[in-house]
């Protein structure tokens, strides 16, 4: 008899101590690292949690933005710029301008004479080295 | 480094939307069989070969400024090429439907999830120039509030070299028929 109780407050006693364990170190640790996820890239509005998701299914889309199948994006974004190109101030919009050299442009999804892109990552380690191959130049800018 | 937001970024990331886009842009979508037809869309849509961009990558682009989209959000040239067994779908005919159809949605959420993969292009300077809250330049460097954020097109125009007026002289100078795959 004495040696059932002790076999079973043993196995109480293990249980105890896992679900201590579960609570104290592992859930924490868990639930850290998700917030930091969720932290990461929530703001642009790719993150797991910006889609839907029925148990056991695929994610389905779910429109942030105005327009059908668009989301808002929001949050930081990344790319290589040449320092001749780039104005600050008031004269900020002078590194985005749509000057000729970006319409006659063959770029991905900005076909030439159709429309122009700036292109971004959407993390730091997302950026691509690609040398300027058009020259922008900005007559009411200082250099 | 800037950062900032945008009202409707149009989400090439989801195989829905990519569906949906593609029906409206290409000519003869029969063309790609159904089994791969997502991976084969994706595939013509991250192709380097000719350097930037194609016919269908041009068509999606011309269309979503048209329409009012203020950029597209999409995946790198390098998508495919970081996922090998994509290509193994693709040369192998296992894709969309059928015994494997859950693993193209599955290398879908893999690809999403893949946050250095991921791009977004603008298609207004003017706009990204307004739009941005804050930059830094370099991009470690000390952030800069944005002297123009929040100000209208109007109110920058002044200070472009290119107005609104050479925009528009620029714009609808192409008529985009639908984009006819080769069999």
């Amino acid at each position: 008899m004495v040696w059932w109780i002790g076999i079973v407050l043993a196995v109480i006693g293990a249980i105890v101590f896992a679900i201590v364990y579960v609570v104290r170190h592992v859930l924490p640790e868990y639930l850290e690292a998700q917030r930091l996820h969720s932290l990461a890239y929530s703001d642009y509005g790719i993150s797991p949690e910006s889609y839907e998701r029925w148990p056991l299914g695929r994610e389905r889309f779910k429109q942030t933005g105005r327009l059908p199948m668009s989301r808002k994006a929001m949050g930081d974004a990344f790319r290589w710029h040449d320092p001749t190109y780039f104005w600050s101030g008031k004269e900020f919009c002078c590194t985005f301008e749509d000057g000729p050299w970006k319409w006659s442009a063959s770029q991905r999804y900005a076909g030439p004479e159709m429309n122009c892109g700036h292109y971004f990552a959407v993390t730091a380690a997302g950026r691509r080295r690609k040398p300027p191959t058009t020259a922008s130049t900005c007559r009411n800018c200082s250099s | 480094m800037i950062n900032g937001s945008a009202e409707s970024v149009l989400d090439l990331t989801h195989e829905d939307n990519l569906l949906e886009v593609s029906r409206m842009a290409i000519k003869n979508p029969e063309v790609l069989p159904d089994e791969t037809y997502l991976v084969e869309l994706l595939s013509a849509l991250t192709d380097e070969s000719k350097g930037g961009g194609n016919a269908l990558t041009n068509w999606i682009g011309y269309w979503a400024q048209t329409q009012g989209y203020d950029g597209i959000l999409f995946f790198g040239a390098r998508a495919l090429k970081s996922h090998p067994e994509l290509w193994f779908q693709i040369r192998h005919g296992r894709g969309d439907r059928g015994l494997f159809s859950g693993l193209t949605y599955l290398y879908f959420e893999q690809l999403r999830r893949s946050y250095d993969l991921i791009n977004v292009v603008y298609f207004s300077g003017a706009n990204v120039a307004t739009n941005v809250r804050q930059y830094a330049f370099p991009s470690d460097g000390e952030l800069t509030d944005n002297e123009l954020f929040g100000k209208s097109i109007d109110d920058i125009d002044p200070l472009l070299t290119y107005r609104q007026d050479y925009q528009a002289s620029r714009t609808g100078r192409f008529t985009a028929p639908k984009v006819e795959l080769l069999p």
